[in-house]
């Protein structure tokens, strides 16, 4: 094991075990330690949820792409070898397994992340996220992301040598699809939301457009600057540029499934037209469940930022998956790699 | 979880023994009157200064149809709710807010029955519900004001 590689499951190793202490303090306190409330009752933790889910279906629905693996999988040599298949045609292989597992597989994941995406937009309360454009839009981020997750992790391992250009290409191209679709989507729907949009609504966009206007700025941008860039060529022959691109485009999905939470929330559903003025809605204070001596328990609006437990929490959940992705490349033997 | 149910008497109720404090509900509710422990109960009581041994609300655990609705320090990590005081009414009392309103403002009855006292206000009285756009056909209603109270 290089140095390089220790260190880093060092630091990965390390940063989860704060997070796993972080986390037994926060079962003890409760979530009073989060920085939600009642009326933002979720907050980073879901957002890491979507996100999380998203990765995992969008590299689960590559797994139909047989034709990918057999080009990335290691060759297995020791103990290992009882579990590789044998297969003297790769292309007939492909083909005939391809053919019966990808709709399987398709039909599940696709499943699992329309759910996801169900639990948010079946919630009449909240109208950011009342919309049919949500299910088809949240399957399009997995697919980008899920496939970018896969990418870096076969450049982390394998480098980025002229073998893999192809199955890279292919890669780069399905990031580009999805994204293209995603962002068609986005728009459709902010599109519609604006047009049709009363009072209530242009405050919701008020919120999403004002508040948070870098952030959407950076969850679009990220996105296809990225996404360009991964198609190419002479950006996918180098090292680094690939894995800084894959990791822009991963932090832009994360922003934006952050953004989920800021404009369903930080307006309170309930509201009232004092005298029937038009464009006058009011927010009807709710209690916020939080005790501050001095400061009202009513709100009627609430600037959700997520506390540093939450982030310590949630960056000892990204540190784990990257320690099992660490082992995954020192311990499987990878005969396949490349000089980097 | 099936914690929140309609109880037979059309009241929605939390089952504090089934809620596993997820708070979809929360976020799913367009009145916001859900409310999440966010900590243990007891704790903001030390901190809220009031005098030793000093308890708000009623002291007993209630359990309506058999299921633990109400408590007097709910444990933390559960909602909570207007429970349209299932601990009174099953005793045939009126809630704890219809009793104590100044205004006598507030009225509880069976909306089943056309010739109840409630049912009659609404019919009379133009009655309306909060967020009917929502489709969550709530049971609470207000009365406009009458003529000579504007
Ligand atoms: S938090 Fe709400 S939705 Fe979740 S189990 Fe409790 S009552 Fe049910
Ligand atoms: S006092 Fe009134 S508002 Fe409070 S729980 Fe009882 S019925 Fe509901």
């Amino acid at each position: 094991m290089s140095v390089k590689m220790k260190r880093s499951m060092w630091l990965c190793g390390g940063v989860f075990l704060v997070a796993l202490t972080a986390w037994v303090y926060q079962l003890r306190q409760g979530l009073i330690l989060p920085n939600m409330q009642n009326s933002s009752s979720w907050g980073l933790y879901i957002s890491g949820l979507a996100f999380f889910v998203g990765n995992a279906a969008g590299g689960l629905v590559l797994t139909s792409a047989i034709y990918l693996y057999i080009l990335l999988l290691p060759d297995l040599t020791g103990k290992l070898t009882r579990l590789a298949i044998k297969v003297d045609n790769p292309h007939e292989f492909s083909e005939k397994w391809a053919k019966r597992l990808a709709p399987v597989a398709m039909l599940f994941t696709i499943g699992i992340h329309v759910v996801t995406a169900w639990i948010f937009s079946t919630q009449g309360g909240r109208d950011w996220w009342f919309s049919p454009a949500m299910a088809p839009d949240f399957v399009s981020v997995a697919m980008a992301v899920g496939t970018t997750v896969v990418l870096l992790a076969e450049a982390l391992a394998y480098g980025t040598g002229e073998k893999y250009q192809d199955a890279y290409a292919i890669l780069a191209l399905i990031i580009f699809m999805a994204t293209c679709v995603h962002l068609f989507l986005m728009m459709n729907d902010l599109v519609i939301h604006a047009w049709y949009g009363n009072g209530e609504t242009h405050r919701i966009m008020e919120i999403a457009w004002g508040d948070f206007a870098w952030a959407h700025i950076f969850e679009v941008a990220s996105l296809v600057v990225a996404a360009v860039l991964l198609t190419q060529k002479a950006v996918r022959g180098s090292l680094p540029l690939p894995m800084l691109s894959c990791g822009l485009f991963i932090a832009g999905v994360f922003v934006h499934r952050f953004l989920i939470m800021p404009a369903a929330y930080n307006a309170i559903p309930l509201t009232m037209v004092p005298f029937s003025l038009p464009n006058t809605h009011r927010s009807l204070p709710i209690a916020s469940g939080r005790f501050f001596r001095g400061f009202s328990t009513f709100v009627d609006q609430y600037s959700y930022m997520p506390s540093s437990i939450e982030v310590i929490i949630l960056l000892g959940i990204v540190a784990y998956a990257l320690l099992l992705v660490l082992l995954a490349i020192d311990r499987l033997p990878i005969l396949m790699k490349e000089k980097m | 979880m099936g914690a929140t149910y309609h109880a037979e008497d059309g009241a929605v109720l939390i089952d504090y023994e089934l809620c596993i404090g997820c708070r979809y509900c929360m976020s799913a509710c367009p009145y916001g009157v859900r409310q999440f422990n966010w900590e243990d109960p007891a704790e903001t009581h030390k901190r809220s200064e009031y005098q030793d041994k000093y308890h708000y609300g009623y002291p007993e655990e209630h359990r309506h149809e058999g299921r633990l609705v109400y408590m007097p320090m709910q444990p933390k990590g559960i909602v909570e709710k207007c429970t349209f005081c299932s601990q009174y009414r099953d005793k045939g009392e009126l809630p704890a807010c219809v009793q104590g309103c100044p205004g006598k403002a507030r009225f509880v009855g069976d909306l089943d029955d056309p010739d109840s006292e409630v049912s009659k206000m609404i019919k009379a009285r133009h009655a309306f519900t909060l967020l009917p756009e929502k489709g969550t056909k709530p049971t609470v209603f207000y009365l406009p004001p009458k003529a000579k109270e504007v």
